[in-house]
């Protein structure tokens, strides 16, 4: 099994096995909000945009 | 009402809605244990998955073979046109950019966005089909090695997790007041004559009108 880079490693979920290797389980969880939060903040600057950029274009 | 075109087909829409039912399923399914709520997920979840599959298969051989599959292309002249549509929304150009055909930039790029996390979503779920217990075969975790499952999880994850970005802003522009024209043409199937000819342009988009 190729090794984790260490820098990695925040970003995944590992855990080690009986042998006490390391075994890539997945993406970490954490990163979920992350993802969330882009769809929610995209919402929130679309929202701003329309509400104090777009009437101050010059057109519409 | 007067005129009215037909914008989607009503396979094209049982096919939307095929897979925004089989989405929500697939999200819920996929991240509610993991926010804590435990049920029994994997059925739902891999015969979500599975409908999703076959849905995706349908829509390719669709686009293919019965839709005008380069609509959906991003070429030079949507660049061009996002390039001077921005320049006249900030007054640097006098001429009102084109209008566009069926599916504008952000549609394209939107789509391309969907198709290629459904296509890693896609191709790592059946993969990873070959650990559970199916009517058809019995589970075989041993069948790749752990490095090789655990990049497969990875990049399903990662889809997944893009899922969650995506459909929440699809479902925000959906709803969004001045788009409703469209979502009811994703119910209804039709746009009326002014909303098409307010926002395309009949050279390069010229849809049936509705008997």
């Amino acid at each position: 099994m190729p090794e984790i880079p260490e820098y990695l490693t925040p970003l995944l979920r590992v855990e080690s096995n009986a042998w006490g290797q390391e075994i890539l389980l997945g993406l970490s969880w954490e990163l979920t909000w992350i993802f969330l939060a882009g769809g929610l903040g995209f919402i929130t600057l679309h929202q701003l945009y329309k509400l104090l950029i777009e009437p101050k274009l010059i057109r519409k | 009402m007067g005129e009215k075109y037909i914008r989607h087909h009503l396979v094209d829409r049982l096919f939307h809605w095929l897979i925004a039912v089989c989405m929500i399923t697939l999200l819920l399914t996929g991240f509610l244990p993991i926010a804590g709520l435990q049920f029994s997920w994997v059925d739902p979840h891999w015969i979500a998955g599975l409908v999703f599959s076959v849905a995706i298969v349908f829509h390719i051989v669709r686009a293919l073979f019965w839709q005008s599959f380069w609509s959906m292309i991003i070429g030079l002249r949507d660049l061009k046109g996002a390039v001077h549509s921005v320049k006249w929304h900030l007054g640097k150009s006098e001429q009102a950019p084109e209008k566009p055909g069926k599916y504008p930039l952000l549609h394209k790029l939107y789509h391309h966005s969907v198709a290629t996390m459904s296509s890693i979503s896609v191709a790592t779920g059946i993969l990873m089909m070959i650990k559970i217990d199916t009517p058809w075969w019995e589970r075989d975790p041993y069948f790749f090695e752990d490095w090789v499952w655990g990049v497969i999880y990875v990049l399903h994850d990662l889809a997944s997790m893009f899922f969650i970005t995506l459909v929440t802003i699809h479902i925000y522009f959906g709803l969004r007041p001045e788009k409703l024209w469209m979502t009811r043409g994703m119910i209804k199937g039709w746009i009326t004559k002014k909303e098409y000819e307010d926002h395309y342009d009949p050279s390069k988009w010229e849809p049936q009108k509705l008997d």
